[in-house]
């Protein structure tokens, strides 16, 4: 049961325990597919190291296991699962998935596990010509069979749609999908732009953003008020359609990225190595690195969101920065205000 | 007092940082604590630079805040042993 007290007290680990992917969308964050996953010792590790951290901080965990695709790596998938299960503070456990390889062997394994609270799919579009262009012949299908398993197990389910130039006009659509598929929520997140070619070819204008994110706010208010399904808006920019939603990143503040060779990033999108857990620890890098504390403090952003009167609900997103002008401290290139 | 070289730990960190208010901190990278410290800590702790002997950092300390030389002294040496009995500090450096 979702209980804001304890969500309060959060921290969130996005784990990429695997590096290994049957897709290869176009806007991955991903540049290569094929390293040797870790030992069940060095996972272990990690996951030991994030245990004992939550301890020392009082906090209780929220991980998400992700990859490259967790479901290229079931058995280890499990075990993890199990672990964190286990764990007294660890409570609310996520997987990432493309949701290409799900069948009901997996399925049934993963039913007992009572903390896992979420599972979140990517669709990229609300057919399978949107949806394929950008992850692949087949993908589609592959997904929405994924979700509707998922849904007969019982799982809360979520859709992660990565919104870019090539899917902008069906973001609608892909509610309606959502809906029909009877998925739990839905999250809208901006892709961020890896290379100079994918701001070119992916990148949304502000004023198409702002006309976009009107259109689903709108769609919003229509579909909560008719069905279960929740349209998440809790990101940066959202508070600039409506003040009273939206939310400040949690980068740098509660939550933290590993990769699958134990390097630390503050995001999966805004990839800085910061160090990696098995020379560095957690504490280290927490507590010394320039990075992070330059993401803490609000004063050092730069451009619009220096004197921006919605910074406390907003902050703009530092990866998209970081990717566009070059600063995590600079303005959201997307901002429209 | 004796002229020892101190430096702080490599188990430690010494941040501060202006946010609304300057906050001090001293952390421990290995377990993880976390101390907050007054402006005054963080200036004597700063000084410990693995260089300069403790009188020169006492020196540097008074001429910094200027108080009652024979009480300021008393109490150096008190946050000095404290510092040394949690191993925060450790004799040597450079």
């Amino acid at each position: 049961m979702y209980d804001a007290k304890a969500v309060e007290n959060e921290f969130y680990f996005q784990w990429h325990f695997v590096v290994k992917c049957n897709l290869r969308c176009i806007h991955c964050y991903q540049n290569h597919y094929n390293t040797n996953e870790l030992s069940r010792e060095k996972m272990l590790f990690i996951a030991e190291t994030m245990e004992n951290t939550l301890k020392k901080w009082r906090k209780i965990g929220r991980i998400s296991l992700t990859g490259g695709e967790p479901f290229t790596s079931k058995s280890n998938l499990v075990d993890l699962i199990e672990f964190f299960d286990n764990s007294e503070y660890f409570g609310r456990i996520g997987i990432l998935t493309n949701g290409t390889l799900i069948d009901d062997s997996i399925a049934i394994k993963l039913a007992r596990f009572g903390k896992l609270s979420e599972i979140q799919v990517s669709i990229d579009g609300s057919n399978a010509r949107i949806h394929d262009q950008i992850r692949g012949t087949g993908s589609f299908l592959q997904a929405v069979n994924g979700i509707k398993l998922l849904k007969r197990y019982g799982f809360y389910v979520s859709i992660m749609f990565t919104l870019h130039k090539l899917n902008q006009n069906d973001v609608l659509n892909v509610i309606d999908l959502a809906n029909e598929l009877g998925v739990d929520a839905i999250t809208i997140e901006r892709v961020t732009p890896m290379s100079e070619n994918d701001i070119e070819k992916l990148f949304i204008s502000p004023e198409n953003l702002h006309e976009i994110y009107n259109k689903i706010y709108h769609k919003k208010e229509k579909v909560e008020k008719n069905s279960d399904l929740k349209i998440r808006v809790s990101r940066p920019l959202w508070t600039l359609i409506n003040e009273d939603i939206g939310g400040f990143c949690p980068v740098g503040f509660t939550s933290l990225c590993i990769l699958h060779d134990g390097t630390i990033l503050p995001c999966r999108r805004l990839e800085i190595p910061l160090g990696n857990i098995f020379s560095d620890g957690i504490y280290k890098i927490w507590y010394t690195s320039d990075v992070l504390w330059q993401i803490r403090n609000k004063k050092l952003l730069t451009g619009k969101c220096k004197e921006c009167t919605l910074l406390q609900n907003c902050g703009g997103c530092r990866a998209i920065a970081y990717s566009v002008n070059g600063s995590y401290m600079a303005e959201d290139p997307q901002c429209w205000k | 007092m004796e002229n020892k070289v101190y430096a702080l730990s490599s188990s430690y960190s010494l941040f501060k940082g202006e946010f609304n208010d300057i906050k001090y901190y001293l952390f421990n990278i290995e377990d993880g604590s976390i101390y907050r410290l007054n402006e005054v800590s963080y200036d004597m702790l700063a000084l410990f630079d693995g260089k300069r002997d403790a009188n020169k950092v006492f020196t540097l300390f008074n001429d910094m805040y200027q108080g009652e030389k024979d009480t300021m002294m008393i109490d150096f040496k008190n946050l000095l042993q404290t510092w040394l009995d949690k191993e925060i500090l450790i004799t040597g450096g450079e």
